[in-house]
């Protein structure tokens, strides 16, 4: 049985209207980072979002997250206006960004010290996470004692300790040798069914994009600009044996597709 | 080792190259001390031998002997224990000061506009040419010596903490921000201790150098301390005397590494030292 689609209706978690994103470059020149783009994520919707480098897709990430201000229009969380950072976002980084002089179990519990949360509360449920990903004997570890991927499981825990409505991921497999990447989107999707959060990730491939999502946002650099919304309609839960269906198939290749039109267009652009 | 004595060795049983690589790692350990014995034998030899005139170059021997006579005396220890306390002093109080201007400098943009500019333009002052002013002002005694080994101890550690605490990776400082943490908790959570491996190197530099600074202190005019009895004997032309005190800086030298390695080791666990062997 699949489970049933999230929903669109209600209040959108995230809503991104006409957002541009406009940095200067060193040399002065504005470069125009993202383009326009115009979302809308769903309670509990597991959104990827795949394009080349350089497409704004971290700019997009990073917008949400309240880490950067838009150049122009408008970004809610919960139908408020994005005033900055707020804990109701986990984040977890392209590399697991793990203090390495505290233990595991301390770096999970990070944002309950910063946010000068209850530790008697949230220490159980720190070992609870810990567990979910696995890790449960290594909370006196060092990260430097682990492996890639088991910094990355700490660093999935440690955003989500503090119970917030949505996860950002930006790329945060994309370090990890293969077979650890698959084992870890696995973990991921368990997660997320277990807990319900919105989640948004940003990958650069396209089968963990179509493995992960409920829609996947496509996205083309120069200027990052969104091109197609792709809603996943396969079955869940997912095991990897999906990957070689055919419908997941076509889904990868109608991405490709765009993301190789977008690439095409790049040449014509450099001549006009 | 050739390849086919090896095949020759390793042919009957895995005990042979055992003793094969105990015996190695012997002459690994062996080697630098046995070099230094040859040296000195050599030495000792070479001054005995072409009468080497025992004002430019005393034997090892006699320089033992100045060693032990002024171990025995109690004259060593006692301006030893003085110049200690002063190089001591003037390294505490650069380190205190490095690292609080150092992290002053790195977290206000308004202190890092003023003061930054003149401190790198200090920097390639040489410390020591000011020795001389500085026993002007803070006269004969104690406090010149503190004084020029705090100044020459200061920059070491200035630079390094500015460094370390500018070496903090964004992503960390973005958790903190996401976390929308206050500024003084991202330093004491994230960058402080970040900065930690960059600061120790910064210290181990200024132990060596606030000896130094101690030393070029009494040169200049000074009644007791390590560089007072050089001086001293120098113009005794006590030879074995000066070498032998060479020998105890030496000798302090080390111990000050070691325990600085030591600290690092248990105080930045999750970074291995590097050696400082810059100065």
């Amino acid at each position: 049985m699949s489970t049933p689609s999230p929903q669109h209706a209600g209040m959108p978690v995230i809503e991104l209207a006409a957002v541009s994103k406009t940095f200067s470059s060193a040399a002065g020149e504005p470069v125009r980072a993202l383009d326009n783009a115009s979302l809308r994520v769903g309670a509990g919707e597991f959104i990827t979002v795949v394009g080349a480098s350089g497409c704004g897709k971290t700019t997009l990430l990073r917008l949400i997250a309240g880490l950067e201000r838009c150049t122009s229009g408008a970004i809610k969380i919960h139908g408020a206006h994005q005033m900055g950072p707020s804990e109701q976002i986990g984040i977890v980084f392209q590399d697991p960004t793990l203090l390495p002089w505290r233990t595991v179990l301390e770096n999970v519990l990070l944002p309950v010290q910063v946010l000068k949360l209850d530790r008697t509360v949230y220490r159980p449920r720190a070992m609870a996470l810990l567990k979910t990903v696995g890790l449960a004997e290594f909370q006196n570890k060092y990260p430097h004692e682990l492996s890639g991927g088991m910094r990355q499981r700490v660093a999935i825990a440690r955003a989500l300790v503090h119970d917030p409505a949505m996860l950002l991921m930006d790329e945060p497999f994309g370090a990890l040798d293969a077979l650890t990447r698959d084992q870890l989107n696995l973990e991921l999707i368990d997660i997320w069914s277990a807990t319900r959060k919105t989640v948004l990730l940003i990958t650069h491939s396209i089968t963990e994009s179509v493995f992960l999502a409920d829609r996947v946002i496509v996205m083309s650099p120069r200027p990052g600009r969104v091109v197609e919304e792709i809603a996943v309609d396969l079955p869940r839960p997912r095991s990897l044996a999906i990957i070689n269906s055919e419908v997941f198939g076509a889904h990868v290749a109608r991405i490709r597709a765009r993301l190789s039109d977008g690439a095409a267009r790049l040449p014509m652009q450099a001549t006009a | 080792m050739s390849g086919a004595q090896n095949a020759i060795v390793a042919a009957p049983v895995g005990a042979t190259s055992h003793w094969r690589r105990l015996w190695r790692a012997i002459i690994d350990r062996a080697v630098s001390p046995l070099f230094a014995v040859l040296l000195i034998v050599y030495w000792e030899f070479h001054v005995r031998y072409f009468a080497v005139e025992a004002l430019l170059l005393p034997p090892p021997s006699h320089i033992a002997i100045a060693f032990w006579n002024g171990m025995a005396s109690g004259l060593f220890l006692q301006h030893f224990a003085i110049t200690i306390y002063r190089a001591l002093s003037g390294f505490a109080i650069a380190s205190l000061f490095g690292i609080a201007l150092g992290a002053a400098i790195s977290h206000f943009r308004f202190v890092e506009k003023t003061v930054y500019p003149w401190v790198v333009a200090l920097q390639t002052v040489p410390k020591i040419a000011i020795a001389p002013l500085i026993l002007v002002w803070c006269g004969y005694g104690s406090l010149s010596k503190v004084v020029t080994a705090a100044l020459v101890a200061f920059f070491p550690v200035l630079v390094n903490t500015i460094i370390g605490l500018k070496s903090c990776e964004q992503s960390k400082l973005d958790l903190m921000r996401s976390l929308r943490a206050s500024r003084w908790l991202t330093f004491r959570l994230v960058e402080l201790p970040n900065a930690l491996p960059f600061i120790f190197a910064g210290l181990s530099v200024a132990a060596v150098f606030s000896i130094l600074g101690a030393l070029v202190g009494e040169f200049v005019g000074s009644k007791d301390g390590i560089g007072f009895l050089i001086l001293d004997a120098n113009y005794q032309l006590n030879i074995p005397r000066v070498f032998a005190l060479l020998i105890l800086l030496g000798l302090y030298g080390i111990i000050c590494h070691l325990a600085l390695q030591f600290a690092h080791k248990k105080l930045v666990f999750w970074n291995e030292p590097k050696d400082v062997t810059s100065a």
